[in-house]
């Protein structure tokens, strides 16, 4: 089934469409979930909210990219559930260590003034990227997007780990660089 | 929230094309697969048309003169098989080859080996930059190609004397990787700001110590030695070099590149 015939029957309001994103996108969501949780009852309570988020969505919604903006979802509820069991350690480190390198990104000052709109920002490391080559950028985002590991995207790109590191270390050097001047404080 | 976590969730907001093109990056591995492909059937290409050369040649000028195909080739019946010279040069061009199917050498940072066979050594004599640079060698690795790089004992330097911006983010990047995730067992070679080739195979601390010459690897026994240290070093031809590096008890340090040593191109 093609997005649109999946977005339709949102329209229609046929709940149909949960099991026909479920069945093709289901796959998808899950790994954005899994890489941030690491617990399968987490995990699959919210993919389900993302369709139940997407049911709600649409109408009046009409997604363009129909998977990229369920990972969206995906993505931002599966935040903030880690951030609500965060006291319970869960995430095997794995997210843990994913801020901790973001860390690196940050660049220093203090000048809330400064301080633009997420959008704007992301519309901003948006454009930086598009100017990496491929490879290094596609590493950026499927480690800070989909939150996957170092070995998943050295074997996703057949590359060995130290190079997806050595990487990602200067993707996040350049995007501190940019930031600091751009003058963007996040 | 955290500033870390903040960032993150600002990343999420990503444009949708970038995060759509990551989805999919299995693509880059068809490419390579495609380039080794493409590659392979040059080679026989090459294989077949040097073949019928030779053949030819045998046939003009020995016994074969005489055989059933000379008299039609003496009439003109049968065109010469002879190959086209700037076919050869253009499928034999072993940089449009490693790029093909590398995909991180493609791209303006990342295109190190036909990068470099158009730049001559910064610190040599004017000369054929293929020759220098050693030519790529199939190093019997399942058929990947590697390049030879060039290096003499002497090329490389102490760490303090070959420091530079990149040197020093190459081996913060390399102390974060050690750290997070051991010591790697391939690493990437550097000039000028690019790859050069894809990541070569290391060699251990220990294969690197028993290189040292006998009174230096004495003086690394014993407790009073410090273990190596995986860094990159520079060379006086512009190369960053993976290299292991010893501490020896009166604080001088002896320097060991840490790639195999069938990967380097040594002496003039």
């Amino acid at each position: 089934m093609t997005d649109i015939q999946i977005i339709d029957l949102y329209w229609a309001r046929s709940e149909e469409a949960i099991a026909a994103t479920a069945d093709t996108y289901g796959g998808y969501c899950t790994s954005i979930a899994w890489n941030i949780l690491h617990s399968h009852e987490d995990t699959e309570e919210c993919v389900s909210d993302t369709w139940h988020r997407a049911w709600r969505s649409m109408p009046p919604e009409r997604p363009g990219n129909l998977r990229v903006w369920l990972g969206k979802i995906t993505r931002n509820l599966a935040l903030d559930r880690w951030r609500a069991d965060r006291a319970d350690k869960r995430g095997g480190g794995q997210m843990e260590a994913l801020l901790s390198e973001l860390e690196g990104c940050l660049p220093a000052g203090d000048s809330p003034e400064q301080q633009l709109e997420e959008r704007e920002i992301a519309a901003d490391i948006s454009r930086w990227l598009k100017t990496l080559p491929c490879a290094p950028r596609t590493i950026f985002i499927r480690r800070y997007w989909y939150g996957d590991s170092i070995q998943q995207i050295a074997g996703m790109m057949g590359m060995g780990q130290g190079a997806v590191k050595s990487a990602l270390f200067r993707a996040r050097a350049g995007l501190k660089a940019h930031l600091e001047q751009e003058g963007i404080r996040v | 929230m955290t500033r870390a976590e903040h960032l993150f969730e600002i990343l999420g907001e990503l444009d949708e094309d970038l995060v759509e093109e990551a989805a999919q990056p299995a693509a880059v591995r068809r490419e390579r697969h495609w380039g080794r492909w493409a590659a392979l059937a040059a080679c026989a290409l090459l294989a077949a048309g040097l073949w019928n050369l030779s053949q030819l040649r045998m046939g003009s000028s020995g016994d074969a003169a005489s055989g059933p195909g000379a008299e039609d080739a003496v009439s003109g019946n049968i065109a010469p098989a002879e190959p086209d010279p700037s076919e050869i040069a253009g499928v034999s061009d072993p940089g449009a080859d490693s790029d093909a199917s590398w995909p991180l050498t493609n791209g303006p940072e990342y295109d190190g080996p036909s990068a470099y066979l158009t730049q001559p050594a910064a610190s040599a004599a004017p000369q054929d930059p293929a020759k220098e640079m050693g030519g790529m060698e199939d190093m019997g690795m399942g058929g990947e190609t590697w390049p030879a790089i060039p290096y003499r004992e002497e090329d490389v330097l102490p760490e303090d004397a070959g420091s530079s911006p990149e040197l020093d983010e190459l081996n913060r990047a390399l102390e974060e990787t050690i750290r997070t995730g051991g010591v790697p067992s391939e690493l990437d070679v550097y000039k000028d700001g690019q790859t050069y080739g894809p990541p070569y195979p290391l060699i251990s601390e220990e294969q690197a110590r028993s290189l040292l010459p006998d009174g230096d690897r004495a003086q690394t026994d014993g407790a009073q030695a410090s273990n190596g240290e995986l860094r990159y070093a520079a060379t006086s031809r512009g190369f960053l070099l993976p290299c292991w590096r010893f501490t020896l008890p009166d604080g001088s340090m002896r320097v060991i590149p840490a790639v195999e040593e069938r990967y380097l191109r040594t002496g003039d």
